[in-house]
């Protein structure tokens, strides 16, 4: 029988790897995309969905490229960045080892160490790109070394339970970038995304080529939106991670007879309404509403496992 | 032109050699195997175990402001030997002197007739920071007070085994002795091959098996969990290491809670669960704040009622500490004798109990000749080298000895063995020590081998890992 701890502990495994492979795709995309477009000012919006401006203002740098990447990628002071999500994701593997595979606990602790390694290399902007893919690459290795050695125990179910939650809600995020501008009111000519900016995430999405032979050629941003929030076949949408979430619910269930409670299905039910039912028009301030109000309901969900699975009285 | 040897220019000097000097000298089948090695691939393999150690985590940890810093414990490559004669002195000698220890606690802390018999001083146990009165009376299955025992023994210039220290509470190191087995199989698998010696992977289901050999009257298949300290301990890896080898739930004080039944629980994702044994690496003073510490927050508040109330198994039990003071050491032989009627198998280094009239004058006569060493300390602490001590060393030393006699032990100067090493200067002699791990339910059993610690520095006798010793992989030859 699984300690609630350890529960805990491979789910925020799970999260906090994930969050590292997220960051590296949105760093990715916001490289490609600036570098294409020639706009400094696309780094900021970054600080603004994570809510770092004021974190980063201390250290009373410009919002270059340079600096909000190293910001996200290197520095150990912000607990956003990809080198404090990796740590906390071993510390999590550290309390977890005995019931990790050796080669999962070897995988990640040689991943923490190479992208501790990084903070020492200053790195320039050129090196961004191979950085980013390098990252991701390695949180892939991750998720094969669990899925290709790990034991199918309630810890693998916690773990994929925790990497599906955080897919789901970084996915919003990196669309976001671009919408939430539309809901803060003294700004009335924010300009939406044009197709370029979506063809670099469905790119980095692994779902450019999908989309492409799912519709056709005319298909608009609404449309990219709609394929990467709620299409079920696409591995990065928004649908496809919390369904995944729901089923490692039911198999916690059916298999460790970990009941859920009423306050988890009443989440899960309401965050799977909200996917099922998206608004007409994927745009502008309806979009980033729309994304906002998902947010909401994976942090609900969210706590509703921390109510039940992790603190539980005793 | 044949290789140079790798012994060509190694010489222990007056030391007894593990490898050399043991069974049959240079001509020993493992000796030949080692000496024809070349120090360059020597070197290369050693680099990438330790490598590999690092990535492994088989490491202790350090934490700082910087993060967490994993270490590995430095590893030597040249193993140590013992013969199939010797192993069968070392195991039936630990199983003597373990069930002896046994008998003591069983003893003290219930009828004390050793103490009434006038064999070992009553203020020595009842005095003792170790002693727990509150387990006076309490009854254990099977009598068990020292589940897993380590016995740290040394050989001297002759190549006599002595006992040196007794570890009844938390022995730890056992998981290197089989990581560094399993190094050295990935490592050495050419010097492996057809090398006899005895296993050492199922420590773990060994361990699970004596413990539950001790678990509460009428369960059959009890639950057990190893109670740690947590990540910030620095033998944590250990601790993950036998939870898993004996796939238990590894648990901290706060996974646990005792309920008004004196039960105790655990705390899972489908509620509470029943816990039958506790195989804790924490330190009596943090076990339970309602009887110890109350501050503590390692421990669980009500584990010493359920271990009163005969719900749970605590090993190694609460105050077993008593017996393996530094200063109860020196009366073992006589303990031997008082419970099994027996010479002891393996000799104590001779010990010199300043308490005693006669001893105390020998050894203010003899301080440049003798260790003197605090009782109740570990870990090498508060040692007093007399040939290497400076003036002012021995004239403190001796005035604390007039002071608090009974709080200090003498012991002559003995050179440890030595084992070949590898060293930044090649292959040397390093003084090496030997604790093998001793399992207690119904009876007793030993790991063949046990932890060989080695001194790195040149010349030193201190082996402890807390300060700067490392450790060789261990061979029972069958």
């Amino acid at each position: 029988m699984l300690l609630s701890r350890f529960a805990e502990n491979a789910f925020w495994l799970g999260r906090y790897m994930e969050r590292v492979e997220s960051l590296a795709r949105l760093l990715w995309v916001t490289e490609a995309f600036a570098a294409d477009q020639d706009s400094g000012e696309a780094w900021a919006p970054i600080l603004s969905v994570f809510a770092d401006e004021a974190a980063f203002a201390e250290r009373g740098k410009a919002p270059t490229a340079l600096n909000v990447a190293r910001f996200y990628l290197t520095d150990r002071n912000n607990p956003n960045s990809a080198v404090a999500a990796s740590f906390m994701a071993k510390e999590n593997a550290r309390s977890l080892r005995h019931l990790l595979s050796t080669e999962a606990w070897r995988e990640i602790s040689v991943f923490n160490d190479d992208l501790a390694a990084l903070q020492k290399r200053r790195f320039s902007l050129s090196k961004l790109n191979d950085i980013c893919l390098s990252l991701r690459d390695g949180c892939y290795k991750h998720r094969g070394v669990m899925a290709a050695t790990c034991y199918r125990d309630e810890v693998w179910r916690f773990h994929q339970l925790g990497g599906a939650l955080e897919r789901a809600d970084q996915m919003t995020r990196l669309i976001d970038m671009k919408y939430f501008r539309f809901d803060i009111d003294d700004i009335d000519d924010v300009t939406p995304p044009d197709v370029a900016w979506w063809n670099t995430l469905l790119r980095s999405a692994s779902g450019y080529h999908a989309f492409q032979r799912r519709h056709s050629f005319n298909a608009d941003a609404g449309d990219a939106a709609h394929f990467v929030l709620c299409d079920p076949y696409l591995p990065l949408s928004v649908t496809n991670a919390a369904e995944a979430s729901f089923y490692q619910l039911g198999r916690l269930e059916r298999d460790f007879n970990a009941k859920p409670g009423a306050a988890i299905v009443a989440a899960a039910n309401a965050l799977e309404s909200r996917l099922a039912s998206p608004p007409a028009k994927l745009n502008g301030r309806a979009l980033h509403r729309y994304l906002d109000a998902i947010q909401q309901e994976i942090i609900a969900l969210a706590n509703a496992l921390n109510d039940r699975y992790f603190a539980p009285a005793g | 032109m044949p290789t140079k040897s790798l012994f060509a220019e190694y010489d222990p000097g007056e030391n007894f050699c593990e490898i050399t000097t043991s069974a049959g000298g240079k001509n020993n089948p493992v000796a030949r195997k080692l000496s024809r090695y070349n120090l360059r691939t020597l070197n290369q393999r050693n680099a990438a175990a330790e490598r590999e150690l690092k990535n492994l985590g088989i490491t202790f940890t350090v934490y700082s402001d910087a993060g967490a810093i994993d270490r590995i414990l430095p590893f030597d490559p040249l193993p140590r030997q013992i013969t199939a004669a010797d192993w069968n002195l070392i195991d039936t000698g630990c199983i003597q002197r373990v069930t002896a220890l046994n008998a003591f606690l069983n003893d003290v802390y219930g009828k004390q007739q050793i103490l009434k018999d006038g064999v070992v001083p009553k203020a020595l146990v009842l005095k003792n920071k170790h002693f727990r009165k509150e387990m006076l009376g309490v009854k254990l299955a099977q009598g068990a007070y020292t589940h897993i025992s380590g016995v740290d023994l040394i050989r001297d210039q002759n190549g006599e085994f002595l006992v040196l220290e007794d570890n009844c509470r938390s022995p730890s190191g056992v998981s290197y002795v089989i990581e560094n087995r399993h190094l050295m199989m990935r490592s050495f698998p050419d010097l492996m091959e057809g090398t006899k010696i005895l296993p050492v992977s199922d420590y773990g289901k060994r361990l699970r098996g004596k413990l539950s050999e001790t678990a509460p009257p009428r369960i059959q298949k009890p639950n057990i969990v190893l109670l740690t300290p947590g990540v910030f301990n620095s033998a944590y890896f250990e601790h993950v290491f036998l939870a898993r080898e004996m796939g238990v739930s590894l648990v901290e004080g706060r996974d646990l809670f005792v309920d008004d039944e004196d039960r105790v629980f655990m705390k899972s994702i489908s509620g509470l669960q029943r816990v039958h044994l506790i195989y804790r690496r924490i330190d009596d003073d943090f076990l339970d704040p309602e009887v110890f510490r109350e501050d503590s927050m390692l421990g669980t508040p009500g584990l010493m009622r359920a271990l009163k109330a005969g719900k749970v198994t605590i090993a190694n039990a609460v105050g077993a500490g008593v017996a393996d003071d530094k200063a109860v050491y020196a009366y073992m032989p006589r303990i031997i004798d008082y419970y099994l009627g027996e010479e002891p198998i393996l000799n104590n280094v001779k010990t010199w109990i300043c308490r005693e009239k006669e001893d105390r004058a020998y050894v203010l006569d003899h301080l440049d000749e003798l260790v003197v060493k605090p009782v109740g300390e570990s870990g090498g602490y508060g040692i007093v080298i007399g040939p290497k001590a400076t003036k002012a060393e021995i004239r403190d030393v001796r005035k604390a000895i007039k002071k608090d006699p009974a709080n200090y032990i003498a012991q002559p100067m003995i050179s440890l063995s030595v084992c070949p090493t590898l060293t930044p200067r090649g292959v040397a002699p390093r003084h090496v020590d030997l604790r093998p791990f001793v399992l207690t339910g119904k009876d007793s059993w030993v790991l063949p081998g046990g932890l060989t610690r080695v001194a790195m520095r040149e010349g030193s006798l201190i082996v402890n890992s807390s300060q700067g010793g490392g450790s060789k992989d261990t061979w029972v030859m069958r």
